[in-house]
């Protein structure tokens, strides 16, 4: 039997790994031991990380790999991006995506601009973590899906991993490459669970993947989404439609000809996207099949994100508010018609 | 500490150096050689005094106006001047510009045109510095201006929390473009901001190059052997406007004359060299001579360089 692991243990799994292959791999976020600064180590560890994501990491790497930092997104992200262009291979956390108006400066202008505006005289091997998705009841401000501000940035690398064995592939090779590259991870999938092998493996950069095989139409999935997308495309079947689930698994660089393939096979097609509408990554996919697949198309394209609105914190609210699969039925079924 | 002849007069002449790079720069922009506008940091050469304690191997992140202080570093005339002009013969293949000069030989490691961040970014080499034991420091030079960024705050405490050998150069030449420090700072004691994060933090007036050295040495010395972060406060003035094409009004013409006539930083420091016998007025004249030539070969250079091909555009986004 496989084994199975969470996607949270295969973030963990990642890192750990990383860290063991690679001296120069140290890891800088907010919580991330806990209970530092004491006068004795009695309560370090006291959380390993805001989601536990670290827990037990001062114990094996100690205190020259794992650094807690003050609440300083601009600092210590701007210090992993100084310190990796002379040779250290930082992976920052940033707690929640959201948290990225508070920095954005390291992630417009800098991490991601300096490799071309020195004349390839620097690069820049940062990995920055952060979580992502609604539906945690915790209001605007720790909801926002956010990755099309990132994936907008030429010089970046974004990937939105669905599953933990994507996860603990993704990030791997996220940490090993020279680019800048942005791990978003979805919340709501840190306790789901999925096989993962042991060891060490990467996957490659750019590279997405069909999660379930159609004929009728293709629905590109993004992050949180695919799960859902699988779980409607199998319920369909019983109604005889054939549902593909392409999964870009990387927004940057995306995997444009996995996805006109697809679209190609079917004639439809519906993206799904957490993100705000405008501007997204959906919008984007919409943009690239419209100018390079519209032949394929037989009845229609459409995007399915969430509200142009802010997350709202109420139950009633968010509900509303999320993408379900409900609404992925539905919306299937309007491309289809 | 004291310095030698030749460290002296090697000082006079990287000052020299940096005014005879500055000062046709007006002209190139009005005859459209160089593309665009460029800070120049005329009367500002005191500044310089701080590279002198620094090895080759030591960081440094620099605002944009900043030539002289890249000048000082090692960074050859004709690559910058060519970077300035956006020749691909340019450090950065003429990608970066006069704001984003960077050769990380030298320790240059960036030119930022978002003057505070450098506070952050400064402590990357730090850490790593520290982390690796390679006993180098890292020095980030930002102006009063930007040191009304947020950044600032948050570089400082970290840089103070973990000890690092970062040292903070906070060049105030009175004006963040057209507003003056009396109106955008809320203490004119700048000092103040390092020690609200209980950083030493050193006042020098940046028309004594040897002050300046005096006190970088120090704190240079300080980060090398684990103390910690600086602070150092550079009195000083750009001549020039914060960029080339400026409309000015923002300020007297009689402050100008007032501080050429009375602290421009060459003039005194030719003095005190001829106070001491190192220098006379026709080795003076040979000296500023010999950085025009070396600037006017640098024009030449970036002149006759060509452009990137039009092929670079898409070139050095990704590793």
């Amino acid at each position: 039997m496989k084994r199975e692991i969470t996607y949270k243990e295969a973030i963990s799994e990642g890192l750990a790994i990383s860290m063991r292959t690679d001296e120069d791999v140290v890891i800088l976020g907010e919580d991330l031991v806990g209970g530092v600064g004491k006068e004795d180590d009695s309560l370090l560890d006291a959380w390993g990380g805001p989601f536990t994501v670290t827990k037990g990491f001062i114990k094996e790497f100690g205190p020259e790999r794992i650094f807690d930092t003050p609440i300083s997104e601009n600092a210590f992200i701007g210090a992993s991006i100084g310190a990796s262009m002379i040779g250290l291979r930082p992976v920052a956390e940033l707690m929640y995506g959201d948290f990225m108006g508070v920095c954005f400066d390291n992630f417009l202008n800098q991490a991601a601009k300096q490799r071309y505006m020195f004349g390839g005289a620097q690069k820049n091997p940062i990995t920055i973590r952060t979580t992502y998705g609604c539906g945690w009841r915790e209001g605007a401000h720790h909801s926002h899906v956010n990755y099309s501000l990132i994936t907008h940035i030429p010089g970046w690398y974004v990937v939105a991993p669905s599953t933990p064995y994507d996860m603990k592939g993704c990030l791997i090779s996220a940490i090993r490459n020279d680019n800048p590259v942005f791990v978003f991870e979805h919340r709501l999938l840190y306790d789901k669970k999925g096989a993962v092998p042991e060891g060490d493996y990467e996957l490659e950069i750019g590279k997405g993947e069909v999660k379930k095989t159609g004929k009728d139409i293709t629905v590109v999935a993004i992050g949180g989404m695919v799960s859902m997308a699988v779980n409607v495309a199998s319920k369909l079947e019983n109604e005889n439609i054939s549902v593909e689930v392409v999964d870009p698994i990387w927004l940057a660089p995306l995997d444009e000809e996995l996805i006109l393939k697809s679209v190609e096979k079917t004639g439809n097609l519906l993206v799904i996207d957490e993100d705000n509408p405008r501007c997204s990554v959906a919008t984007d996919i919409i943009t690239l099949v419209a100018e390079k697949g519209l032949d394929y198309i037989v009845s229609k394209i459409r995007r399915l994100n969430c509200p142009n609105t802010p997350v709202p914190f109420s139950p009633a609210l968010e509900d509303e508010y999320m993408i379900t699969e409900k609404k992925i039925e539905e919306a299937i079924k309007d491309v289809i018609k | 500490m004291k310095l030698s002849k030749e460290i002296l007069l090697d000082m006079l002449e990287k000052m020299l150096l940096a005014r005879a790079f500055d000062t046709p720069l007006d002209n190139l922009v009005f005859e459209s050689k160089i593309p665009a506008t460029v800070h120049q940091c005329i009367g500002q050469e005191g500044n310089i005094g701080t590279i002198f304690p620094l090895n080759k191997d030591d960081y440094i992140f620099t605002g944009h106006r900043s030539h002289g202080l890249l000048l000082a570093k090692g960074l050859d005339p004709k690559k910058m001047m060519a970077e300035i002009f956006g020749k691909s013969t340019g450090y950065n293949k003429g990608k970066g510009g006069s704001m984003h000069i960077t050769a990380p030989e030298y320790g240059a490691l960036g030119s930022n045109g978002i003057l505070g961040y450098v506070t952050v970014l400064v402590n990357g080499p730090a850490f790593y510095s520290k982390l690796k034991k390679l006993k180098k420091v890292s020095v980030a030079y930002f102006g009063e201006g930007a040191s009304n960024q947020g950044f600032v705050h948050e570089g400082m405490n970290l840089a103070a929390i973990w000890k690092l050998p970062t040292i903070f150069v906070l060049e105030n030449n009175h004006y963040a473009e057209a507003t003056a420090v009396e109106y955008a700072c809320s203490t004119q004691d700048l000092t103040l901001r390092g020690k609200a994060y209980g950083i030493p933090s050193y006042n020098v007036d940046g028309s004594d190059i040897l002050e300046v050295y005096n006190k970088m040495q120090e704190i240079v010395s300080n980060a090398r052997n684990n103390k910690g972060p600086s602070l150092l406060v550079i009195d000083c003035y750009r001549y020039k406007g914060h960029q080339i094409g400026e409309p000015g009004g923002y300020r007297l013409e009689e402050e100008i004359q007032n501080y050429k006539n009375t602290k421009d930083p060459i003039i005194k420091f030719k003095k005190h060299l001829i106070s001491l016998g190192y220098l006379d007025e026709n080795k003076y004249l040979e000296l500023e001579k010999r950085a025009k030539k070396i600037i006017d070969d640098a024009i030449k250079f970036a002149d006759e360089s060509p452009y990137p091909d039009p092929s670079e555009t898409y070139t050095e986004v990704y590793v």
